[in-house]
Protein backbone atom coordinates (compact mmCIF):
# COMPACT_ATOMS: atom_id res chain seq x y z
CA UNK A 1 0.00 0.00 0.00
CA UNK A 2 1.04 3.47 -0.67
CA UNK A 3 2.49 5.94 1.65
CA UNK A 4 -1.14 8.16 0.54
CA UNK A 5 -3.51 5.32 0.65
CA UNK A 6 -2.46 4.19 4.29
CA UNK A 7 -2.41 8.07 5.55
CA UNK A 8 -6.23 8.53 4.25
CA UNK A 9 -6.80 4.92 6.09
CA UNK A 10 -5.78 6.37 8.93
CA UNK A 11 -7.53 9.73 9.16
CA UNK A 12 -10.37 8.00 8.46
CA UNK A 13 -9.78 5.51 11.53
CA UNK A 14 -8.74 8.32 13.30
CA UNK A 15 -12.89 10.56 12.20
CA UNK A 16 -14.18 7.18 13.51
CA UNK A 17 -12.83 6.79 16.87
CA UNK A 18 -13.12 10.18 18.27
CA UNK A 19 -16.77 10.52 16.65
CA UNK A 20 -17.40 7.21 18.94
CA UNK A 21 -15.78 8.38 21.83
CA UNK A 22 -17.59 11.64 21.74
CA UNK A 23 -20.65 9.44 21.34
CA UNK A 24 -19.64 7.28 24.75
CA UNK A 25 -18.53 10.17 26.51
CA UNK A 26 -22.21 11.70 25.88
CA UNK A 27 -23.76 8.95 26.81
CA UNK A 28 -21.98 8.67 30.25
CA UNK A 29 -22.93 12.10 31.05
CA UNK A 30 -26.55 11.51 30.33
CA UNK A 31 -26.93 8.60 32.68
CA UNK A 32 -24.42 9.86 35.54
CA UNK A 33 -26.89 11.08 38.10
CA UNK A 34 -28.92 7.94 37.62
CA UNK A 35 -26.19 5.04 37.30
CA UNK A 36 -23.16 5.87 37.70
CA UNK A 37 -21.60 2.39 37.33
CA UNK A 38 -22.47 2.02 33.55
CA UNK A 39 -21.27 6.19 33.44
CA UNK A 40 -17.79 5.17 34.21
CA UNK A 41 -18.01 2.08 32.66
CA UNK A 42 -18.66 3.85 28.88
CA UNK A 43 -15.58 6.21 29.60
CA UNK A 44 -12.96 3.47 30.24
CA UNK A 45 -14.26 1.28 26.99
CA UNK A 46 -14.22 5.07 25.32
CA UNK A 47 -10.46 5.06 27.01
CA UNK A 48 -9.43 2.00 25.50
CA UNK A 49 -10.91 2.37 22.57
CA UNK A 50 -8.80 5.36 21.59
CA UNK A 51 -5.63 2.67 23.29
CA UNK A 52 -6.09 0.29 21.12
CA UNK A 53 -6.52 2.63 17.96
CA UNK A 54 -3.47 4.50 18.85
CA UNK A 55 -5.41 7.52 18.59
CA UNK A 56 -4.93 10.23 20.90
CA UNK A 57 -8.11 12.31 21.85
CA UNK A 58 -7.66 16.12 21.52
CA UNK A 59 -7.90 18.62 24.05
CA UNK A 60 -11.05 18.34 24.33
CA UNK A 61 -12.34 15.02 24.92
CA UNK A 62 -9.24 14.35 27.20
CA UNK A 63 -10.51 17.28 29.73
CA UNK A 64 -14.14 15.79 29.93
CA UNK A 65 -12.93 12.72 32.39
CA UNK A 66 -10.94 11.68 35.43
CA UNK A 67 -8.02 9.56 33.62
CA UNK A 68 -7.36 7.50 36.71
CA UNK A 69 -10.86 6.37 37.80
CA UNK A 70 -13.25 7.18 34.76
CA UNK A 71 -15.32 9.57 36.57
CA UNK A 72 -16.84 11.87 33.89
CA UNK A 73 -16.65 15.43 34.72
CA UNK A 74 -20.35 16.19 35.22
CA UNK A 75 -21.35 19.56 37.34
CA UNK A 76 -19.17 20.69 40.19
CA UNK A 77 -19.76 17.97 42.77
CA UNK A 78 -17.38 14.92 40.71
CA UNK A 79 -14.74 17.82 40.42
CA UNK A 80 -13.00 21.19 41.16
CA UNK A 81 -10.93 24.00 39.43
CA UNK A 82 -8.35 26.42 41.14
CA UNK A 83 -5.72 28.63 40.20
CA UNK A 84 -2.74 28.87 42.58
CA UNK A 85 0.05 31.33 42.47
CA UNK A 86 2.43 29.85 45.51
CA UNK A 87 5.04 27.99 43.01
CA UNK A 88 4.62 29.20 39.93
CA UNK A 89 0.86 30.06 38.41
CA UNK A 90 -1.40 26.66 37.52
CA UNK A 91 -4.49 25.25 37.28
CA UNK A 92 -5.43 22.45 39.51
CA UNK A 93 -7.98 20.37 38.04
CA UNK A 94 -9.14 17.65 41.12
CA UNK A 95 -11.02 14.79 40.94
CA UNK A 96 -13.73 14.59 43.62
CA UNK A 97 -14.23 10.52 43.49
CA UNK A 98 -10.75 9.30 43.97
CA UNK A 99 -8.54 12.75 44.43
CA UNK A 100 -6.93 12.56 41.53
CA UNK A 101 -4.72 16.20 40.97
CA UNK A 102 -3.52 17.40 37.54
CA UNK A 103 -2.01 20.56 37.07
CA UNK A 104 -1.49 22.67 34.37
CA UNK A 105 1.50 25.09 34.49
CA UNK A 106 0.53 28.72 32.93
CA UNK A 107 3.70 29.82 30.87
CA UNK A 108 4.64 33.18 31.25
CA UNK A 109 4.16 35.94 28.49
CA UNK A 110 7.89 37.37 28.07
CA UNK B 1 -17.49 9.09 9.39
CA UNK B 2 -21.33 10.24 10.62
CA UNK B 3 -23.43 7.35 12.33
CA UNK B 4 -25.30 5.64 9.49
CA UNK B 5 -26.77 2.73 9.14
CA UNK B 6 -24.46 1.24 6.80
CA UNK B 7 -21.66 1.70 9.20
CA UNK B 8 -23.33 0.79 12.48
CA UNK B 9 -21.96 -2.22 13.38
CA UNK B 10 -17.99 -0.28 13.48
CA UNK B 11 -19.84 2.78 15.36
CA UNK B 12 -20.62 3.05 19.16
CA UNK B 13 -23.66 1.71 20.28
CA UNK B 14 -24.28 2.87 23.64
CA UNK B 15 -26.74 5.77 24.60
CA UNK B 16 -28.89 4.37 21.08
CA UNK B 17 -32.31 2.87 21.65
CA UNK B 18 -33.01 -0.27 20.31
CA UNK B 19 -35.84 -2.84 19.82
CA UNK B 20 -34.41 -6.03 20.53
CA UNK B 21 -36.13 -9.32 19.38
CA UNK B 22 -34.66 -12.10 21.14
CA UNK B 23 -36.37 -15.79 20.83
CA UNK B 24 -39.88 -14.69 21.47
CA UNK B 25 -38.94 -11.67 23.48
CA UNK B 26 -39.19 -8.26 22.49
CA UNK B 27 -37.36 -5.75 24.78
CA UNK B 28 -37.55 -1.79 23.97
CA UNK B 29 -34.83 0.77 25.70
CA UNK B 30 -31.41 1.74 25.45
CA UNK B 31 -28.22 0.18 25.58
CA UNK B 32 -26.13 0.63 28.12
CA UNK B 33 -23.04 -1.21 28.06
CA UNK B 34 -21.90 -3.87 25.84
CA UNK B 35 -19.21 -6.99 26.18
CA UNK B 36 -17.93 -9.44 23.60
CA UNK B 37 -21.09 -11.38 23.33
CA UNK B 38 -23.66 -9.49 25.35
CA UNK B 39 -25.54 -6.49 25.16
CA UNK B 40 -26.84 -4.67 28.22
CA UNK B 41 -29.91 -2.79 27.28
CA UNK B 42 -31.88 -0.54 30.18
CA UNK B 43 -35.27 -1.13 29.28
CA UNK B 44 -38.29 1.35 29.29
CA UNK B 45 -39.68 -0.38 32.49
CA UNK B 46 -36.29 0.70 33.55
CA UNK B 47 -34.80 -2.88 34.14
CA UNK B 48 -31.67 -4.18 33.29
CA UNK B 49 -31.45 -6.79 30.54
CA UNK B 50 -28.33 -8.92 29.40
CA UNK B 51 -29.07 -10.35 25.95
CA UNK B 52 -26.67 -12.23 23.53
CA UNK B 53 -25.58 -11.01 20.80
CA UNK B 54 -25.67 -14.28 19.03
CA UNK B 55 -29.48 -14.86 18.87
CA UNK B 56 -31.06 -11.35 19.11
CA UNK B 57 -31.87 -9.41 16.35
CA UNK B 58 -31.74 -5.81 17.04
CA UNK B 59 -33.82 -2.46 15.24
CA UNK B 60 -31.09 0.50 16.47
CA UNK B 61 -33.14 4.33 16.17
CA UNK B 62 -30.08 6.52 14.72
CA UNK B 63 -29.64 10.61 16.28
CA UNK B 64 -30.95 11.51 13.08
CA UNK B 65 -34.38 9.63 13.49
CA UNK B 66 -33.39 6.36 10.49
CA UNK B 67 -33.95 2.93 11.75
CA UNK B 68 -31.59 0.40 11.47
CA UNK B 69 -31.91 -3.69 11.39
CA UNK B 70 -28.51 -5.46 12.41
CA UNK B 71 -28.28 -9.52 13.31
CA UNK B 72 -26.40 -9.92 16.48
CA UNK B 73 -23.78 -11.69 14.47
CA UNK B 74 -22.34 -8.79 12.91
CA UNK B 75 -21.60 -7.18 16.18
CA UNK B 76 -19.70 -10.08 18.10
CA UNK B 77 -16.46 -8.70 19.21
CA UNK B 78 -15.50 -6.44 21.75
CA UNK B 79 -16.13 -2.39 21.24
CA UNK B 80 -12.54 -1.92 20.78
CA UNK B 81 -12.61 -4.69 17.66
CA UNK B 82 -15.68 -3.73 15.99
CA UNK B 83 -13.40 -0.93 14.76
CA UNK B 84 -11.27 -2.70 12.11
CA UNK B 85 -14.29 -5.45 11.11
CA UNK B 86 -15.63 -5.93 7.62
CA UNK B 87 -19.41 -6.39 7.31
CA UNK B 88 -20.32 -9.94 6.74
CA UNK B 89 -21.58 -11.15 3.51
CA UNK B 90 -24.59 -13.53 5.04
CA UNK B 91 -24.99 -12.49 8.36
CA UNK B 92 -27.53 -15.04 8.88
Amino acid sequence: MSRGRRQARRRKLRDLVIQRVERALDFAFSIYSTHPEYAVKAVKQAQRLAQKARVRLPTRLRRRFCRKCGVPFVGSSTFSVRVRQNRSTHVVLRCKSCGFTRRFYIRQAI
Amino acid sequence: MKITPKNLFRHELLGLSVEAHYLNHVFWGKVVAETRNMVTILTDDNKIKHLPKQLTNFIFKLPDGREAKLSGLQIVGRPYERIKMKRLKRPW
